[in-house]
């Protein structure tokens, strides 16, 4: 009765986007299951080069939700979507800035989201990862 | 440690403890994600799935110039193609290196 999931790999369209392949890192940008798309936490990489872009944070968020609309576009989602959000900081006094580009991506019924400030690796001063319906 | 709810499983955030005897297991960070992982793997395989149907993980390191000593032990345990996830650096309670937490199809 109960039906058994499984896991299925999201690849973006754009390799460039597929920062913890190319970077052998031990996890896949998101996974689908049934109706859900898990993303792991998406950074600013620059969508021409693969490389990271560290300008101002504003620039730094926005190529972050890019890409995470592209890595659900990819996979047959969008940003409407979306169901809850987590952005992590690397300085929490950019929490204005980020907050201000975030809603230019989500005018309407925005996610349930968490932000704070942590650690981050690379120099990335964000990290957004989100759970969102599928299809 | 874990919560099941309809399709998924809900595990707390692990660290490094020994399976017989509960206490916490100190070590290098790929000593305790070692543990961390070896326990997952445990107790997923009790709750009747296994580690290849880890969705999504959130790996808390205490900093995160320690992510390169995580990360080989971590891709050891998991299958291709690994979960999602998330690795943030973060200040851990009592001497703690590493938690993990993630969510499983049951």
């Amino acid at each position: 009765m109960t039906e058994k999931l499984e896991r299925v790999a999201i690849t973006p369209r754009n390799p460039l986007l597929n920062a913890s392949r190319a970077g052998n890192l031990p996890h896949v940008p998101g996974i689908r299951v049934g109706d859900y798309i898990f993303l792991s936490g998406m950074v600013p990489v620059d969508p021409q080069t693969g490389e990271r872009s560290h300008g101002p944070i504003a620039e730094q968020v926005r190529l972050t939700l890019s890409n995470m609309a592209h890595m659900l576009e990819s996979a047959g989602s969008s940003l409407d979507r979306v169901l809850r959000v987590h952005v992590v900081l690397a300085d929490i006094s950019d929490m204005a800035e980020m907050d201000r580009v975030y809603r230019e991506f989500f005018p309407v019924d925005p996610p349930a989201r968490t932000a704070w400030s942590m650690q981050l690796r690379f120099g990335n001063g964000c990290e957004i990862e989100c759970v969102a319906l599928a299809g | 440690m874990a919560v099941r709810g309809g399709a998924f499983i809900f595990v707390s955030g692990l660290t490094a403890i020994d399976p017989h005897t509960g206490e916490r297991r100190p070590g290098t960070t790929a000593s305790e994600t070692h543990q961390i992982l070896a326990n997952l793997r445990q107790l997923l395989e009790a709750a009747g799935s296994s580690l290849d149907r880890v969705v999504k993980v959130n790996v808390l390191l205490h900093s995160m110039l320690e992510a390169p000593n995580m990360n080989e032990v971590y891709a050891r345990f998991f299958p291709e193609p690994p979960p999602a996830r998330t690795v943030c650096g973060a200040r851990l309670p009592d001497g703690i290196k590493v938690i993990i937490e993630c969510t499983v199809l049951a």
